[in-house]
């Protein structure tokens, strides 16, 4: 037996109000054939987890009553690096030690441990079986727990729908220094891409240019040059420089944010949008629908990848690979670790998570 | 024997339409017809709302056309015209056809017309009707933009409709000539239709849009209303119903109510051209539904491929043969030889505001 920790909530509302620690027994010694048991190396607090909590995210997982709960309660946390521990008979994709991640969202990422069957976990290697395949490096926790959200959300809308030629072509996006900005700077610098990164202004602007920069961004400008008319010359000449166009552009933020990259794009250009943390509209002028053909949709990786394993697995082994080679730097999280039987419990912590959260990416660590 | 013909033209853009437009005369002679021209006597010439927004500028600009050698812009992008005359060496037209021009800013508003067929293009007209009794008119007057573009907006975006009745389109300015063609052409696919119209409209707008083929007509209000995505829609479409398709006529406050009645996977089009306009809509149902939002075209469709333009007509025409669509009204303003044509027009643009004008020819 093994005794597992949980946060669940029954009723939605703020984290601090409304999550739980629930203790469970896990039987680790009737497995059925196809079950594994996985032990939590790390699970991130993302935004998204915290609107499932507060019930105001469009996809959430279902309540049971499967963990032992009084009340029919949901498990928290979307995103998570395991250890399998144990494997039943019938198991042939894991064996104990190897590293996995949840195939799909909604598992209840934020516990000590897990009884899944095997389909519910993607192998990702661990540190050893990098090394034995030669490569410089092996995933670390951080990246291991991260990596199923924001890097294959800028992998794949770099790659998924627009077809940008290597070296000519640019994308831009607002939302350049947030964690999937990064990603898709990085990324489009791996792939061959131009970026051109919107952020807004600060008294530290020149520090956080060359940061991005560092990471292979291309151009970085700010919302007052993303919103000037006059700017937009400066743009023309460094796009018509590299012989292509912008095709791409990918909004997180809305309001005129989008405006002024939709704006940018070439005539048939895509604008993404995937995320609307700023809960302002998306504003578009009708002649860039009308008489420059742009097109807007939406981007959900949960969506896309929902019924396509193979796009994530390959996708995974792309950004895995980069990891491994050394080429892709992970956003990096404030990590906490959780002790059995210390002082805080296992929501307790995830709660101060959610709270330090503003201050940047939190991942509790076992 | 030479003809004295009239165009209504302008050189420089404008929305004083009484002084940007002008009267320009210029004289055609049969007998000096090229082997390669037609020259055609118009039969009627619709004023679109896109007319206008041509007139007063920021979207294509027409290529000039030389009447008398004097380069002008021809108003007008519709109209139906008869093969009065053929050049010699001519093929594919005769003399009696109702054609209608294949592409664009044709400069239309004219009473009698030369075309030149090119090497590059020997089809620049497309034939209606080569038997009067075939089609109307008045149906082969406003063929060419308003059923168009119903027609190809329909199936442009959703290839797949299904023909269970599950289907939903919505509709704002659900009073417009496209929309009435909407309702009609998708009542033939079997799928629905909502039209939102403005509140206050009479008894009497309801029941037109009900005889043409809507399925339910809403006033904006209703729309607007913070349960018609929660509660009336869903009463409306039934638990099977999806909104496929919401088209946007006229931008302004409906847009974001119109996308916010998607159901997953749609797609929010924008088809009237208003300037300055814009779209808004809510960024997380865009990404939580996967809803797309594009624009259509007409003219940029047809310049892209004029023979796509040409199979729509063909496909109108058979169902206007075959008695499966109704008009929508307009008024039909007469035009005598000898009349001032300019003032003609500057009269039923001013009406244009009460509903479509078209000029027809004697």
């Amino acid at each position: 037996m093994i005794t597992a920790q949980a946060v669940v909530y029954s009723q939605h509302g703020e984290p601090k109000d409304v999550l739980k620690t629930q203790t469970y027994e896990i039987d680790d010694e009737n497995l059925a054939s196809n079950q594994i048991v996985v032990k939590t190396l790390g699970a991130p607090v993302n935004p998204s987890d915290i609107n499932q909590i507060q019930g105001v995210y469009p996809s959430k997982p279902e309540k049971t009553t499967e963990l032992g709960t009084s009340e029919p309660s949901a498990p928290c946390g979307n995103e998570g690096l395991f250890e399998v521990i144990k494997v039943g008979s019938g198991v042939s994709d894991f064996k104990v030690g190897d590293w996995a991640i949840p195939a799909n969202v909604n598992f209840g990422t934020w516990r000590t441990h897990a009884l899944a069957s095997e389909e519910q976990f993607i192998q990702v290697p661990n540190p050893e079986q990098s090394k034995t395949r030669g490569k410089p490096n092996g995933l670390t926790i951080n990246q291991g727990a991260t990596i199923s959200v924001n890097p294959l959300t800028a992998y794949l809308m770099l790659t998924h729908y627009v077809k940008l030629i290597p070296g000519k072509d640019w994308f831009i996006q607002n939302g350049g220094n947030s964690a999937v900005g990064k990603y898709a700077i990085q990324i489009s610098k791996l792939l061959g891409f131009n970026s051109l990164s919107v952020i807004r202004d600060r008294p530290n602007l020149d520090e956080l240019v060359s940061e991005l920069k560092a990471l292979g961004a291309d151009q970085v400008i700010t919302e007052e040059q993303n919103a000037s008319k006059e700017f937009g010359a400066t743009i023309k000449s460094w796009v018509k420089e590299t012989g292509g166009e912008i095709k791409l552009a990918l909004n997180c933020i809305g309001g005129k944010n989008s405006t002024g990259i939709a704006r940018k794009l070439a005539n048939n250009g895509l604008m993404l949008t995937y995320g609307g943390m700023s809960f302002q509209p998306v504003i578009l002028p009708t002649s860039l629908h009308i008489f420059k053909n742009i097109t807007s949709s939406g981007f959900w990786v949960t969506q896309l990848l929902k019924n396509n394993e193979d796009l994530k697995k390959s996708t995974l082994n792309q950004i895995v690979d980069w990891y491994e080679d050394g080429k892709l730097r992970d956003a990096k999280s404030i990590e906490t670790k959780f002790e059995a039987g210390g002082e805080k419990q296992l929501h307790e912590l995830y709660i101060e998570g959610v709270t330090n959260s503003s201050k940047g990416k939190q991942l509790i660590t076992f | 024997m030479s003809v004295k013909a009239s165009a209504v033209t302008y050189t420089e853009h404008g929305k004083d339409f009484q002084n940007v437009l002008q009267l320009t005369e210029f004289t055609v002679d049969p007998s000096q017809l090229k082997p390669n021209q037609i020259l055609l006597k118009t039969l009627a010439t619709p004023i679109n709302p896109a007319d206008l927004g041509q007139i007063v500028g920021g979207y294509n600009d027409p290529k000039p056309h030389y009447l008398d050698g004097k380069p002008v812009h021809i108003g007008g992008n519709e109209g139906l015209y008869k093969v009065i005359h053929l050049g010699s060496d001519v093929k594919n037209y005769n003399v009696g056809d109702w054609v209608i021009p294949k592409l664009p800013s044709f400069g239309t508003w004219r009473n009698y017309a030369l075309v030149t067929v090119e090497e590059n293009d020997t089809t620049p007209l497309i034939v209606v009707s080569n038997d009067d009794d075939a089609l109307t008119l008045e149906q082969a007057a406003t063929i060419s933009i308003n059923p168009s573009t119903a027609y190809q907006i329909l199936n442009q975006f959703i290839k797949d409709w299904s023909e269970d009745g599950n289907d939903w389109v919505i509709q704002n300015s659900g009073n417009s000539q496209v929309s009435k063609y909407v309702s009609q052409f998708a009542k033939l696919k079997n799928v629905k239709t909502i039209s939102v119209i403005r509140d206050g409209k009479s008894d009497e707008v309801i029941k037109e849009l009900y005889d043409l083929g809507a399925t339910k007509v809403i006033f904006e209000s209703q729309l607007t209303a913070d349960d018609f995505s929660s509660k009336v829609l869903p009463d409306i479409i039934g638990e099977k119903g999806r909104v496929r398709l919401a088209l946007n006529g006229v931008s302004g406050p409906t847009v974001p109510h119109l996308f916010k009645s998607l159901s997953e996977n749609g797609i929010l089009v924008t088809y009237g051209i208003i300037s300055g306009s814009t779209i808004t809509y809510d960024a997380r149902l865009q990404f939580s539904k996967n809803l797309t939002t594009a624009g259509f075209w007409l003219t940029k469709n047809t310049l892209r491929s004029p023979q796509f333009k040409v199979d729509t007509i063909h496909e109108l025409l058979k169902l206007y043969k075959e008695g499966k669509v109704i008009d929508p009204s307009f008024t039909k303003v007469p035009f005598k030889e000898g009349d001032n044509l300019l003032r003609t027009f500057l009269e039923s643009i001013g009406a244009s505001s009460k509903g479509k004008q078209v000029i027809v020819y004697e």
